[in-house]
């Protein structure tokens, strides 16, 4: 009977394209949705995998979440490096890494840290080495594959932590060397340049004793003599006088030249810590202490609410095209009663005739639904590739996800649901009555 | 007997239907069933295929009593040994014309046989529309594909209600011919109803029902 289906499904060619299309539009808005909100909750939990605190300057405590783990949003500013030898001695502190940020290669950040912040987003090297000496960087999966850049190669950074396409910001008298390649790991490390804190300092000029520098991790060896040439090709003293690119605040937007650094990662060294270190450092004036728990929470609940209400929208269409599948079928079978007459007839079983409605509605929805999970992951790869930050937290759609098979169900369900009243009429046909009429 | 109907008897609440009514039909035999509009005819060949039960009397078909079986057991016994050829409603209107001939013989439970298809409506003079769908016919070619469409699935009985009430003298003698010659190239009884008095001569045998959906004059032979 699947024949007969579809020979009616052509036989109104248009009705039909069009409740495939109203489906395909449900399906595709689901599917995107689905993707999107996976994946950012997803890349959220990895992400902040193993942070307890993020510590930095005062300001917008989603706003240090956002940047020092996701690094998707601008930072709050720049912290006294004391910060992070103060945490370092607290006993209530397992691990503190230190991020400093400000520069980017084609916009992907740079990012002056230590060694465990590989081992925090569990980096491992798959081409290359370490970073060791200033100015030597490890590149991320995601920046390997994006430009290129394979150990031995130099690049130049550019001032800001947004893509500078014509270098005008580019930082040419401090080059980088590519040491190493990352593994990809799923985390946002894969779209990380990660380097020693002190190479980011060198290239913004920045002062500092090797001595008294903050205490490196294991095989880092500092012992470098590093000559550069400060003649910027930008203006880093109008920045530091706070009127340079309002874009660009940390280690640029200082009001002197004294080692600091963007943020703080820290991990807790037991659960007591959670309770006392948060409001110890909030006391401070020039410290905010921010929980990626409760920010993430925060965030993903304004986050969810859009995607909700997105959702709802989509499952309303979804119930036009289900209802608008239930009166075309209602129509059309209503238009063929004595078809369906005849098909007794002939042989058919009410059972068979039953089917035939059915499988009209199933095929409809199945068409819709394919064609709507096909639509929604080219539309999810499309913005992807249009929008950098959506790209940044890993929104592909080039993946599927096995809650796709719960909407390819639901549609199934909706195009069956739709069908049913219409093919369950076929049962209370009065074949005599029918065919009298039809004569 | 192939067809046996005996002290058959339906009467609709409004007024209308047939009987009291026996006649019986023998394996190839062809018979006319005359009568005025209003006399029962349909409802006789819907109480013959099944689709109605008798209030009263019997029909057997093969020897099997179709006005005592449970609705699945007349269907089948339905799909087993008849076909109709209906007036207006002749194919199903999204399928072509070869589609309608196929689905026909699979709800028969027959293999589709493609070959004996195309036999079938080259012997009918349809090959050519073997393609096109029922609303791309003609009337005299649609009623030739309602034909093939009956006899495709080699009934025992064939049964044709007012096949040429639409048609002019000359298609009416040429339908009349083609329903006989088939029915008896294909081995099938024929019981034709219909209210076309001009078709009486052609048949071998006619019975002859009055607006009260009684005998009246009894049968011609």
């Amino acid at each position: 009977m699947i024949g007969l289906a579809l020979a009616y499904l052509r036989d109104r060619a248009g009705q039909s394209l069009l409740n495939i299309l109203l489906l395909a539009l449900a399906v595709a808005s689901l599917t995107a949705l689905l993707l999107v909100s996976t994946r950012v909750e997803d890349r959220f939990a990895r992400d902040s995998a193993g942070i307890d605190l993020v510590v930095g300057a005062k300001g917008s405590p989603l706003q240090l979440i956002l940047s020092a783990i996701f690094h998707i949003d601008q930072p709050t500013g720049n912290i006294p490096l004391d910060a992070l030898a103060m945490l370092r001695a607290d006993p209530g502190v397992a691990r503190a890494i230190p991020l400093a940020l400000g520069d980017n290669f084609r916009g992907f950040r740079i990012v002056g840290t230590e060694p465990d912040f590989l081992a925090l987003h569990g980096g491992r090297l798959a081409e290359g080495r370490p970073w060791q000496a200033p100015m030597e960087a490890v590149i991320g999966a995601e920046v390997a594959r994006r430009t290129g850049a394979r150990p031995g190669q130099r690049f130049v950074g550019s001032h800001g932590l947004g893509d500078d396409p014509d270098g005008d910001m580019a930082h040419t008298h401090a080059p980088y060397v590519v040491t190493g390649v990352l593994a990809p790991t799923g985390t946002v490390a894969d779209r990380l340049i990660l380097t020693s804190v002190e190479s980011v300092w060198d290239v913004h000029g920045i002062e500092h004793d090797h001595d008294q520098d903050h205490d490196h991790g294991p095989g880092h060896d500092h012992a470098h003599d590093h000559d550069h040439d400060h003649d910027h090709d930008h203006d880093h003293a109008r920045d530091r006088a706070g009127t340079g690119d309002p874009a660009t605040p940390p280690l640029a937007g200082r009001n002197a030249l004294a080692p600091e650094v963007t943020a703080v990662l820290v991990s807790y060294a037991s659960p007591a810590a959670a309770i006392r270190l948060p409001a110890a450092i909030n006391r401070q004036t020039a410290l905010q202490a921010a929980v990626p728990a409760q920010e993430t929470a925060r965030f993903l609940t304004l986050f969810d609410g859009a995607i909700a209400g997105a959702r709802a929208l989509a499952l309303l269409i979804a119930a036009a095209a289900a209802l608008s599948i239930f009166t075309v079928l209602l129509a059309a079978a209503r238009a063929r009663a004595g078809d369906l007459a005849l098909l007794r007839v002939m042989g058919a079983r009410p059972a068979q005739v039953f089917a035939t409605v059915i499988l009209e509605g199933l095929l409809v929805a199945a068409a819709g639904a394919v064609l709507g999970l096909l639509l929604g992951h080219a539309l999810v790869e499309l913005a992807a590739r249009a929008f950098p930050t959506l790209a940044g937290i890993g929104v592909t759609g080039a993946t599927l996800l096995p809650a796709e098979g719960l909407i390819l169900a639901g549609a199934l369900l909706l195009g069956a649901l739709a069908a049913l009243l219409p093919a369950a009429a076929t049962f209370r046909t009065d074949l005599a009555t029918t065919l009298a009429r039809a004569q | 007997m192939l067809l046996d109907v005996a002290d058959l008897c339906f009467r609709r609440p409004g007024g209308g239907g047939v009987g009291p009514l026996s006649f019986s039909l023998a394996p190839a035999e062809a018979c006319l069933l005359l009568g005025p509009s209003g006399s029962g005819k349909s409802t006789l060949v819907q109480l013959v295929a099944g689709l109605l039960t008798p209030q009263s009397g019997t029909i057997r078909i093969a020897g099997e009593p179709m006005h005592a079986l449970a609705p699945a057991a007349r269907d089948d016994l339905r799909r087993r040994t008849l076909a109709i050829v209906f007036q207006s409603l002749r194919l199903v209107s999204a399928l072509s014309v070869h589609a309608n001939l196929a689905l026909a013989r699979r709800l028969a439970g027959l293999p589709t046989d493609p070959a004996r298809i195309a036999h079938l409506l080259d012997r009918l003079g349809i090959a050519p529309l073997a393609g096109r769908l029922p609303r791309e016919l003609s009337q005299g070619e649609a009623q030739r594909a309602a034909l093939a469409r009956a006899l495709v699935t080699e009934p025992r009985l064939l049964l044709a209600d007012e096949p040429t009430s639409a048609l002019d003298d000359a298609s009416a003698a040429a339908a009349a011919t083609l329903l006989l010659d088939s029915a008896r190239e294909a081995g099938a009884a024929l019981l034709v109803v219909t209210h076309d008095s001009r078709l009486k001569p052609r048949f071998p045998r006619a019975i002859t029902l009055g607006a009260d959906g009684r005998l009246a004059g009894g049968e011609a032979a």
